[in-house]
């Protein structure tokens, strides 16, 4: 067990949590696991993530733990400069952040202007369905686009809330739309978090040929 | 005798770190969590400076978010960092350029590459859903299509953590046969 997790309350390091996920762990600690799953929200996140992450039980305790380590390297290294005056060093920071961010928004907006026409995914109309009342401004948001009326459809696609059913599709359509109007540095993070998400497949490759479209038509100018 | 802040609860370490501003005591939460913020986190960032920049982050938002947090009678601190881990994540994402970061794809999304028509929930994929049993189609719908969290699926249909995870990886299994049966066909065709 690491020096890090001897609280009473959350007795779990990674390695027991990846033997857990790899059914590794004697019984009575695997069934100790699922009972703490019950109540412990926070270990059933990890267990999740880590689960949904594709890699294997042989590497799945050195690469979260390889995290953990850095992580805690950085907090604790942060917390050390906050105490020696990093404040004032952080308050000139922020600041040539915030300009730097203030020029490259200025830079990307200038930047959309240019070369050729994003062409948006083409929606099928059977992919548009009457649904529950809580659908409709979803399905209202899909007709929008379908018929090319973009500018609405992203005004729609913005009222969303973050955990629709159906949020792999709207953020392709609403990344989407905004190339098509040509607002491609609002499009960005929307699909830099999409193809962050190693869980979701059914329009990666959409998102990937929009995210190329931002990068050709971004770095041309 | 003087107290050791180790032994103090989330909730009283949070009031010290009010009082005080002390960072130790965020620095002190953030190594309680390590393990569990780790596993929430390690798959969005892969590379070292990616690490850096969202560790730091974390503890500067921590730090932040302490000051005034609020904990109701009862309210669970486990339940307020999920929130809290899961912004950050996305916060960070946000703000960084990560096409490099789903190089490694989920065993389903190779099986089903090169079922990503548009005309995917109609398609072949969709009667292969139809053959699975009724417990493993909830489970592959529920995760993959309607991206539910596990949390959810045990709390709506009574299934242990295990048996979701049992339940998705038989239906994976049996998706793969079925798909691979429908291209060999179609290729034969």
């Amino acid at each position: 067990m690491s020096q890090n997790n001897k609280h009473s309350n959350h007795p779990y390091d990674t390695q027991t949590l990846s033997d857990f996920l790899a059914g590794r762990l004697p019984e009575d600690q695997a069934k100790e696991i699922e009972a703490a799953l019950e109540h412990d929200p926070l270990l059933l996140a990890a267990l999740e993530e880590m689960d949904k992450s594709g890699v294997g039980p042989d590497d799945l305790s050195s690469k979260v733990s390889d995290f953990e380590k850095q992580m805690l390297r950085e907090v604790r290294g942060r917390a050390k400069r906050e105490k020696g005056g990093g404040t004032v060093w952080i308050r000139y920071a922020a600041s040539i952040v915030l300009v730097l961010g203030i020029a490259s928004v200025l830079w990307m907006t200038a930047g959309t202007d240019n070369g050729a026409r994003f062409e948006p995914y083409v929606l099928q109309s059977d992919a548009m369905r009457g649904g529950e009342a809580q659908e409709d401004q979803a399905e209202e948001a899909f007709k929008l686009y379908h018929q090319e009326r973009y500018s609405e459809a992203i005004d729609l696609f913005e009222q969303l809330p973050e955990d629709h059913p159906k949020r792999e599709r709207i953020l392709l359509l609403h990344a989407h739309a905004l190339l098509a109007e040509g607002r491609l540095n609002e499009a960005k993070p929307l699909l830099e978090f999409m193809l962050a998400r190693e869980d979701w497949f059914l329009y990666q490759q959409e998102a990937e040929r929009g995210m190329r479209y931002v990068e050709e038509h971004s770095d041309s100018k | 005798m003087r107290e050791n802040p180790g032994t103090l609860g989330d909730g009283a370490l949070i009031l010290r770190y009010q009082k005080d501003l002390n960072k130790e005591y965020v620095v002190m939460l953030i190594e309680r969590y390590s393990a569990q913020i780790s596993g929430m986190s390690f798959r969005y960032f892969r590379n070292e400076d990616d690490v850096k920049d969202f560790s730091s982050e974390l503890f500067l938002k921590l730090s932040d978010k302490l000051r005034v947090l609020e904990l109701r009678e009862g309210e669970d601190f486990g339940r307020w960092m999920v929130r809290f881990v899961r912004n950050a994540i996305i916060d960070q994402l946000r703000s960084k350029h990560s096409r490099d970061r789903h190089q490694e794809q989920f065993g389903l999304q190779a099986v089903l590459s090169e079922e990503q028509s548009h005309d995917f929930e109609a398609d072949s994929v969709g009667l292969a859903l139809k053959q699975l049993s009724e417990q493993e189609r909830t489970c592959i719908e529920a995760i993959y299509l309607q991206e539910t969290s596990y949390q959810d699926i045990m709390q709506e249909h009574g299934y242990t953590f295990n048996q979701v995870r049992g339940y998705r990886d038989r239906g994976i299994r049996k998706l793969r046969e079925l798909l691979s049966d429908t291209n060999s066909s179609k290729k034969s065709a």
